[in-house]
This record gives structure tokens, sequence and C-alpha cells, in this order.
């Protein structure tokens, strides 16, 4: 799995959890239903939130390709010394993911503490793999 | 004008049986689904497994989670068969099998 896969998997992720919780929440609405997810203000809010970091992730990447676009390279250049360009979307894509898992610790083992440790191994591990990412982007395969 | 057949009430005493049952009993509504969960993923995986040697559990356990979901919505219609924290435990469940599947392919595939 390479940085285009793993950001593919990551926003398709965030695409299913939004069509998840909007689906939930409109059937309640349609149907009247008795119990509905629209009152439980967390999917809500993490609905919204995730809707806001693709639109982030949308000016993000277009920005991004306007500035690789318009790059140029002098003779002998190895590579861009900030690499940017190589950057965007993992951000905010970590940040989706990380919303969707928190909303799912959350959820299914409640405030408990004692299981914060994977929440925070997880979220841990995908920043982990995404600084990798980009250095394997900018800089050549890391060791 | 009058009627001279009457269609019965399919499920007039239907839903309130499962109702007081998950009023008397309130894991029976959560054994339920955990029951059609268990089915879709154990059966689906198995049987895939058996038919090309590979058994692709992610795909399974998001096919499973959302078949869970549906009755899980549909069981929401009426009150008293189910509350909001399950509801939101399936959905939960749901988006992590999802998270799952599409963390989990390969090169070339979905």
């Amino acid at each position: 799995m390479g940085q285009i896969k793993f950001l593919s998997g990551i926003f398709m992720t965030s695409l299913f959890a939004i069509a998840i919780i909007t689906f939930a929440i409109n059937f309640g609405i349609d149907n009247d239903s008795s119990v509905t997810l629209d009152n439980d203000p967390d999917f809500s809010e993490i609905n919204s939130d995730l809707t806001g970091d693709i639109q982030t992730f949308n000016i993000n990447a277009n920005t991004s390709s306007d500035t690789i676009m318009s790059t140029t390279q002098e003779t002998g250049d190895q590579s861009a010394s900030s690499g940017g360009q190589f950057k965007v979307g993992t951000a905010t894509g970590i940040t989706t993911v990380t919303r969707v898992i928190r909303i799912g610790f959350k959820k299914i083992f409640g405030e408990d503490t004692n299981f914060g440790v994977v929440f925070t191994l997880l979220t841990s591990l995908l920043v982990f793999i995404s600084g990798l990412y980009i250095w394997k982007a900018w800089k050549g395969n890391p060791d | 004008m009058a009627n001279i057949y009457l269609q019965p009430t399919l499920t007039g005493g239907l839903d309130e049986t499962l109702i007081e049952v998950a009023t008397a009993v309130p894991s029976f509504v959560i054994g339920l689904l955990v029951f059609v969960w268990g089915l879709v993923f154990i059966s689906g995986s198995a049987t895939q497994k058996a038919k090309s040697g590979y058994a692709d559990t992610p795909m399974w356990s998001v096919m499973a989670s959302l078949s869970t979901m549906v009755i899980c919505l549909l069981l929401t219609i009426k009150g008293g068969l189910i509350n909001l924290e399950t509801l939101g435990i399936v959905v939960a469940i749901t988006i992590f099998s999802g998270l799952w599947l599409f963390m989990s392919r390969g090169r070339g595939e979905i």
C-alpha cells in the first residue's frame, strides 16, 4: 500500500462514514422514527466536521496541484527544499480518520480511559506511517 | 359501504409481542443483532473460503454491519424496541468495518 492508496483509503473511509451517518439520520427523519440518530449530537457534529475536512482537502489539493504545475528545477536539483507539495492531504486525511476512530471508540467503549490507549496507538501509528510516506515521496525510500 | 371481508391486522399482535419481549428481556434485541451480524460474517466468510480458498473478511464485516444496521434502523420506527445508545454502537461498528475494509486493500483492489 503506497501513499496514494493510503490516502485514498482514508478519504474513502470518511465518505463511507458520512454516507452511513447521513443515511441513518435521514431514515429517522423520513420515517418519523421514535429513536433517531439525529438526537445524538456527536454524530451530527462529526458529520459536519468530516464534510468540512473534505472541503479543506479540496482547496489544499487544488492549490498544491497549481504549485506542482508551476514548479521548475534547475540542473542538478534533486528534490524540492520544502517538499510542501508532497505533504498536502496527509494532515487533513489523518484528521478525518482520527475523527472517525474517536467517535467509534466513544460510542463502543464510552469515555473509559482504559481503552484510550488503543485509540492513541492507532492514531499515532497512522501519523507515523504518514510521515514515512511523505519522506518516501519527497526524498526516496526510507530505511 | 359494508365490507364483506375485513382484512385482519397481520402485525397487530406481533409487534406488541416483540415490544413486550424487549421490555421484559432488554438483551433480546441486542442478541438478535449480534446473531444477524455473526450469521452474515461467519457464513459469508466460510462460504467464500470454501469456494475460492480465500475469505475477504473485511468485506464480509461490512456486509454484516450493513445488514445489522438496516435491521436496527427498522427497529427504531416503533418505540420500545431499541434505544439510542444501541443504535449509536451499531453505526459506530459499521463505520469501523468500513475503516477496516478501506485500510486493508492492497494494490489493484477496491
